[in-house]
């Protein structure tokens, strides 16, 4: 009698787990649903990390190797005429890790991805400072692929650096 | 077995009694009819707190809207027994009597007076929480949930947190593209770093691998 019970009760488990419903509307098991989203998803995403250092120069230019970024163009960023690229990299960072970046102010910025089921990324960075303490504590953005967002402000030379992160699935 | 209903003539009595307007025999008929009759005891308390909310109306400041002073209004005018037309509208406050004999123990339950309670406490709840004064925010360090513009957002804000301050700005991502992209623009108060010298020095950007933060630790 006690197997009978036991075994009503996991069949009755699986069903719940199986039949759950899911909190996007989407048909099939919540369980199952994630499942698949995490087995589609990579180990490591691609993350671009571009830093620039912005300026305001007599005759303004952007760096050829930034590429297409028309944002550049606007404000906030208008407020400088010249954009050099400092660096350019992709950076696998796996999940359930964080990425660590030297900055070249000495600063360092730590970036996580997360992928979501809606094919969007949880993005966490954070930039500390050498002395210690931080300079961004943290930062949680919801990305799509090949959208850069920045992150600027930081006093270097005679202007700024931007930093643009995009994820490069 | 229960007793009869109480007579109009009853009812101005307690009333009268509650607002201590009545003469020593009819005080010992009020008192009298307390002790017998459950219903009594309710039209005393009942008189008294309306009494002490019109004084209480009469004296304070008005605050505007007051939702007490309309729930009270309704159980006057619908529920309760009609007051004679010679009763004193600002009655006396010498019910010390009255509230003496209500500091005895009541015969029947609380029902008039308990609803008057309840309401008053209600009414007094929903008074404090829209007259809530606005909580006062900190300076802003931090940056919950940012409101996107309406098109296709690209990128969205979903937490901003930095001892300096921040400036979060949606821009679109390309001229023709619909999808926003994301500024977070901080404030720094450090020296400046110096910036290479000649041709453009590029930074040691050797990425590691380290243990994420525990999710409880993130925030």
């Amino acid at each position: 009698m006690k197997k009978l019970l036991v075994a009503a009760l996991g069949a009755a488990c699986a069903f719940g787990v199986v039949h759950a419903p899911s909190s996007n509307g989407t048909s099939g098991t919540s369980l199952g649903w994630v499942a698949e989203a995490r087995a589609d998803a990579p180990a490591a995403v691609n993350t671009e990390i571009m830093v620039m250092h912005a300026t305001q120069e007599a005759a303004g230019s952007i760096d050829p190797r930034i590429g297409s970024m028309p944002q550049l163009t606007k404000p906030p960023f208008s407020a400088y005429n010249a954009y050099k690229l400092l660096d350019k990299k992709i950076v696998p960072v796996e999940r359930g890790k964080t990425a660590s970046y030297a900055l070249p102010n000495g600063r360092t910025l730590q970036v996580s991805v997360e992928p979501q089921p809606n094919k969007l990324y949880k993005v966490s960075a954070s930039i500390s400072r050498p002395e210690g303490g931080a300079f961004l504590k943290l930062l949680e953005v919801t990305a799509a692929p090949n959208e850069p967002f920045f992150v600027a402000g930081q006093t270097y030379g005679k202007g700024s650096l931007v930093v643009a992160i995009t994820i490069r699935p | 077995m229960r007793k009869p209903a109480l007579t109009q003539e009853d009812l101005q009595l307690l009333m009268r009694f509650a607002d201590g307007e009545v003469s020593a025999e009819e005080e010992t008929r009020a008192v009298r009819m307390l002790a017998q009759h459950p219903d009594a005891h309710d039209v005393v308390l009942e008189t008294m707190t309306l009494g002490d909310w019109v004084r209480e109306t009469a004296e304070a400041p008005t605050l505007g809207f007051d939702i007490s002073g309309a729930v009270m209004a309704r159980l006057d005018v619908g529920e309760q027994p009609k007051h004679s037309a010679d009763r004193p509208t600002m009655p006396s406050p010498a019910t010390a009597e009255a509230r003496k004999v209500l500091a005895f123990p009541k015969p029947a339950p609380l029902r008039w007076g308990a609803a008057v309670v309840a309401a008053l406490a209600v009414a007094a709840g929903i008074a404090f929480v829209i007259e809530r004064p606005a909580a006062t925010t900190a300076p802003v360090a931090h940056l919950d949930p940012v409101a996107a513009p309406a098109d296709t957002v690209g990128v969205a804000v979903d937490h901003v947190e930095s001892p300096n301050g921040v400036s979060v700005f949606y821009l679109p991502a390309a001229l023709n593209a619909n999808a926003s992209s994301v500024v977070v623009w901080i404030d720094d108060d450090s020296a400046p770093a110096a910036a290479p010298s000649g041709t453009a020095a590029v930074p040691s950007a050797v990425p590691s691998q380290v243990p994420q933060h525990a999710p409880g630790e993130k925030k």
